[in-house]
């Protein structure tokens, strides 16, 4: 079963130094962060916000080394994603990551069960652990009884569920979702981050969610808030 | 299984109409690879086969009559395996009241000839006793129709003869309808071939006399040595004629024709590769962009480029696997059409079809190989992106915006009706698989009418080699005759405008390393009857100079070039000619020279061979009057060969046909499956359509004017295609044939597009369905999920 974790480590899982991120659109450039500095402490919960084009996203691709920075150092669990090569980077996120997005981003061809299988095969399990640990977790995330269901049979809520479970099942050290209630109402999307949480509490991993959700902000160990590219604000739960 | 596995699969169920499609077209063009060229080889076979079965002869010999006991023996001779001795005579058939010149193989009755054996299809051999029976050489008996039983008229010697027919037999040397190789250019049933008993000639002489000798080899590959060796043996016996297999006539006539065979072929394979490519190439690319933001959250969990790489090359592996499958299951039937037509066309024996195991290694090799090749381009790009691009989704449009936003000024013409308006912006919004879409469709169609313009510029072309020749007929004598006597001869004739004597006959040719046995045509300096239009050079300088004309169809010399010497083996040693210019004709193994060289290198001493005559007469009273003179041996009318030419034609044709019919299917099955597509692709926007109030027939409208779009410019698009296509095929039968320069006729472009452009509204039809059963809140539903 999901245990607690053992031991609590202090210093911070991800690290953030002098960032800084530009996008060039032919001879436009667009900063989208900049000199971002954060410390981020391990098995919490974190929420970002800001408006739209403040660069939520693109920290977040950062951090989760599907995306490098222009300038600056980004320090996961240790490693220096910034220079990382690409074949590295595949390792690194195998190992230590699990992405949810905006949209779900599930297989259409696959069903549930097959999409979260579909995750754990990169890892050295067994079948038979593989075949476990899906149930497990969809048992978790509450939707064990749709996993022989198509993508396209199941509501935008379930859909979202089902892309929790696949990041979760991997049982990464950090988990980051885009956005993952933005096309569901707000109680579906309240309960749906709820569930992320057993992230936190069972497997110790650290949650980075960006949300517009005033409900799911509340929950958050910390809140860092993002304004042109900077950091504006970090609101930390007392 | 892997995941991704099973998921390349199911994405193949997904898109089955389409794979279908992809499958059929690649299956269409390795079966035509593979069974095409197999065919070729079929024939090959059934050529061999029966040669071995029948000891074909390795070396024909002619010569003047000589007795049994006269004739050197060839017992344990070195490398020769078996000999025939017969006696050949030539006489005439009786058909019709018309005479064909005939050739009288007289056979002991007692058992079947070692060499050149019989195959008697009908009825039985010939019976010792039965001086009137004959046995028919099989495709005379099928040329004029005559059955086991029936009775034939034989003008032998000048005396009338009549035989019972009692069987018809298959022989190697005649493997084609038989045809006088004497002759300006083959025409079937020209020779008609009999086989009668021996004992005929021997009740009266009491002696065997023979005039031809086969020989059968152990090892052909010794040809040359063991023809001197056969030739020193029989010295003292005035020969006539040394004809070694790879000179003898069907056999030739048979290798220019299995050439002329494969011109077609490589154009339908390249088409078929080319459209398979580009239809694996599209489905591709469309899965592939349909699925960007689902494989980069794949990419972002880790999932490695070369997965996701082979995951999608699954399915090029399945279409490529099925496709060979099928297609070369297909492969056996055309092979066995291709065959079975074309040997019917040429009177050629049937043969059971033969399996080339490389060639359907390399239709499977080429059946994987392309739809993977296809499918990597579009499955690279996508692997190539990074991850944070390939979630963003959206398209990656290639075609510069300029160009769109041009072609979009056209749909800004008020004249457009509305539907045709948003028809035609949606197909330029999707411009890249509307252009692919539209290009398939104009290749299928324009390697249809490409067929349609080669086989016309084929016959145009030999009409204008025949405007060449000015003469109604060309007369052949026995012997050689002075030209007095000829003179004296023709000015008893009534109705002779104009006439030109001709000396010809065949010798050895050398040029360099190479050579050949070619017809010697002397041809009158000047002449007019005969006129040399040339494709390059310039005409003899003079009645005896040592110069030729070389025609250059089936050049069997290599590449023969002005200025070149030609070295011809004369009676009185070898004669060197320079090649002052260049023709190309319908018949080929011909050198040209003036008929004062002509005379020198054939030893004819100021005689003639022939004689070109030009006469208002009707043919069948011209033939009469003509062949009433003693030393006339045959008439040919130039009218018939040029039918025969026609006849040679229409052998290919039955081939071109299966191509044109491919050709069209392509196009229209590629319309359907596009329209069908582009309807599926727009199913939101009818969707919205539909919910904003607008009726269904309104969609319907759309889809047809789409459909009409892309009709109309694939059809534009197929003329130069088809012309392209045009010249290499011509090009091709340049090569393996005569010189065909290419003939455009509009009303040609017509005969395909037209009915493709007919097809239209049926190509709509499995699009309007899908509308009619397209349900909003579905729809909606399934875009707002993605
Ligand atoms: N690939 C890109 N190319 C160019 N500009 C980009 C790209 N990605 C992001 N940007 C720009 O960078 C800035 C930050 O983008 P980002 O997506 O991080 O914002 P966000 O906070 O996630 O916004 P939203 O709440 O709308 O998702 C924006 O101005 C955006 O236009
Ligand atoms: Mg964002």
């Amino acid at each position: 079963m999901i245990t607690p974790p053992t031991a609590t480590n202090t210093a911070p899982i991800i690290r953030l130094r002098n960032v800084s991120k530009t996008y060039k659109v032919g001879e436009v450039e667009i900063p989208a962060l900049r000199n971002v500095n954060l410390e981020i402490p391990p098995a919490s919960f974190i929420v970002i916000v800001g408006v739209s084009g403040s660069g939520k996203t693109t920290l977040l691709n950062l951090i989760g080394g599907i995306d490098k920075p222009t300038s600056g150092q980004v320090i996961v669990d240790s490693e220096d994603v910034s220079k990382k090569h690409s074949s590295e980077l595949v390792k690194f996120r195998r190992q230590k990551i699990g992405f949810v997005f905006q949209a779900s981003n599930l297989l259409s061809t696959l069903t549930v069960e097959e999409n979260v299988e579909a995750g754990l095969e990169l890892l050295p399990l067994s079948n038979k652990q593989i075949i476990e640990r899906t149930t497990r977790y969809l048992l978790a995330v509450g939707i064990e009884d749709k996993r022989k269901k198509f993508p396209f049979q199941l509501s935008g809520g379930d859909q979202q569920r089902a892309a929790i479970t696949r990041a979760l099942a991997r049982e990464p050290k950090i988990v980051l979702a885009d956005e993952p209630t933005g096309q569901l109402d707000e109680r579906t999307g309240y309960k749906i981050v709820d569930l992320m949480k057993i992230g936190v509490i069972y497997c110790g991993a650290t949650v980075v969610i960006v949300t517009h959700n005033e409900e799911i902000a509340k929950m958050a160990d910390m809140i860092v808030r993002l304004k042109d590219g900077q950091v504006a604000e970090i609101r930390k739960k007392s | 299984m892997k995941k991704l596995t099973i998921k390349a699969l199911r994405d193949f169920r997904q898109l089955a109409w389409r794979m279908l499609l992809v499958i059929v077209v690649l299956a269409c063009g390795i079966a035509v690879f593979v069974g095409g060229l197999g065919s070729r080889e079929t024939l090959e076979n059934t050529r061999s086969t029966l040669y071995r079965e029948l000891n074909m002869a390795d070396l024909t010999i002619s010569f003047d009559p000589v007795k049994e006991s006269k004739l050197p023996s060839f017992r344990d001779f070195p490398n020769v395996k078996s000999v025939q001795f017969r006696r050949v005579e030539s006489a005439y058939l009786e058909k019709d009241g018309r005479l064909i010149t005939a050739m009288l193989v007289l056979l002991g009755a007692e058992h079947l000839p070692t060499v050149n054996s019989l195959k008697v299809e009908n009825g039985t051999y010939l019976r010792y006793y039965d001086m009137k029976r004959a046995v028919l050489e099989r495709s005379t008996a099928l040329y004029y129709g005559i059955k086991v039983g029936d009775k034939i008229a034989v003008r032998w010697g000048g005396k009338p003869y009549e035989f019972n027919v009692g069987g018809i037999a298959l022989n190697p040397e005649f493997l084609i309808t038989t045809t006088n190789p004497d002759l300006l250019f083959p025409s079937p049933g020209s020779l008609a071939v009999i086989y009668l008993s021996d004992r005929i000639l021997y009740r009266t002489s009491k002696v065997h006399v023979y005039n031809q000798a086969l020989f059968r080899y152990v090892n052909p590959d010794e040809a040359e040595s063991t023809q001197a060796a056969v030739l020193s043996h029989m010295r003292g016996i005035k020969l006539t004629k040394v004809v070694p297999l790879k000179n003898q006539f069907a056999n030739r006539y048979l290798n220019e024709n299995f050439q002329r065979f494969n011109i077609f072929i490589p154009v339908v394979v390249f088409v078929f590769a080319l459209v398979s490519f580009m239809v694996v190439f599209m489905t591709m690319d469309k899965l592939i962009m349909s699925q960007r933001r689902e494989v980069g959250a794949f990419l972002a969990m880790g999932y490695g480029k070369l997965q996701i790489l082979r995951s999608f090359l699954i399915n090029a592996l399945v279409i490529g696997l099925l496709g060979s499958v099928l297609g070369i299951a297909a492969s056996f039937e055309i092979n066995s059409f291709f065959a079975a037509s074309y040997a019917k066309a040429i009177g050629f024996p049937q043969g059971l079809p033969v399996v080339d195991s490389r060639l359907i290694l390399w239709g499977i090799v080429f059946g994987i190989f392309l739809p993977i090749a296809a499918a990597l381009y579009p499955v690279l790009r996508l692997v190539s992106l990074a991850p944070v691009e390939a979630i963003r989704g959206g398209q990656v449009e290639t075609f510069s915006r300029t160009f769109v936003a041009l072609l979009d000024r056209i749909t800004e013409l008020p004249t457009l009706s509305a539907p045709l308006k948003y028809a035609m912006r949606t197909l330029f919004r999707r411009i890249r698989a509307t252009a692919g879409n539209v290009f398939v469709i104009a290749l299928g169609v324009g390697m249809a009418t490409s067929f349609i313009i080669a086989l016309r510029s084929v016959a145009v072309t030999s009409e204008k080699f025949f405007g060449q020749e000015k003469w109604d007929a060309m007369v052949d004598f026995d012997d050689p005759q002075g030209y007095g006597t000829v003179s004296d001869w023709i000015k008893t004739l009534p109705e002779i405008s104009e006439w030109e004597p001709i000396a010809k006959g065949y010798s050895e040719v050398r040029r360099s390393s190479r050579e050949g046995n070619f017809n010697i045509i002397g041809v009158p300096f000047q002449s007019k009857l005969k006129e040399m239009k040339l494709t390059a050079g310039r005409p003899f300088s003079s009645n005896d100079a040592l110069e030729a004309v070389f025609n250059q169809s089936l050049r069997s010399l290599g590449k023969v070039e002005l200025g070149d010497t030609l070295e011809v083996q004369s009676s009185e040693g070898t004669v060197k000619l320079a090649v002052v210019g260049l023709t190309s004709r319908i018949s080929s193994g011909e050198i040209y020279v003036p008929r004062g060289t002509a005379e020198k290198i054939l030893g004819l001493g100021g005689k003639v061979t022939s004689v070109m005559i030009k006469s208002a007469m009707p043919a069948d009273k011209l033939e009469q009057t003509l062949l009433s003179e003693p030393f006339v041996e045959r008439v040919v009318f130039k009218r018939e060969m040029e039918k025969s030419v026609t006849e040679s034609i229409s052998q290919i044709t039955n081939v071109v046909y299966l191509a044109i019919a491919l050709g069209t299917a392509i196009a229209v099955l590629v319309m359907v499956n596009s329209i069908t597509i582009n309807v599926m692709d727009q199913e939101r926007e009818f969707v919205i359509l539909s919910s904003l109030g607008h009726k269904n027939f309104f969609l319907l409208r759309i889809v047809f004017a789409q459909a009409l779009v892309m009709g109309v410019t694939a059809m534009a698009l197929c003329i130069p295609i088809s012309i392209a296509l045009a010249y290499i095929v011509n090009w091709q039968a340049s090569r393996a044939w005569f010189n065909v320069s290419t003939t455009l006729v509009w009303t040609d472009f017509l005969k395909v597009t037209l009915p493709a452009l007919l097809c239209i509204p049926l190509a709509t039809i499995p699009g309007l369905f899908y509308i009619g059963r397209l349900r909003i809140a579905d729809v909606i539903r399934k875009t707002n999920i993605e």
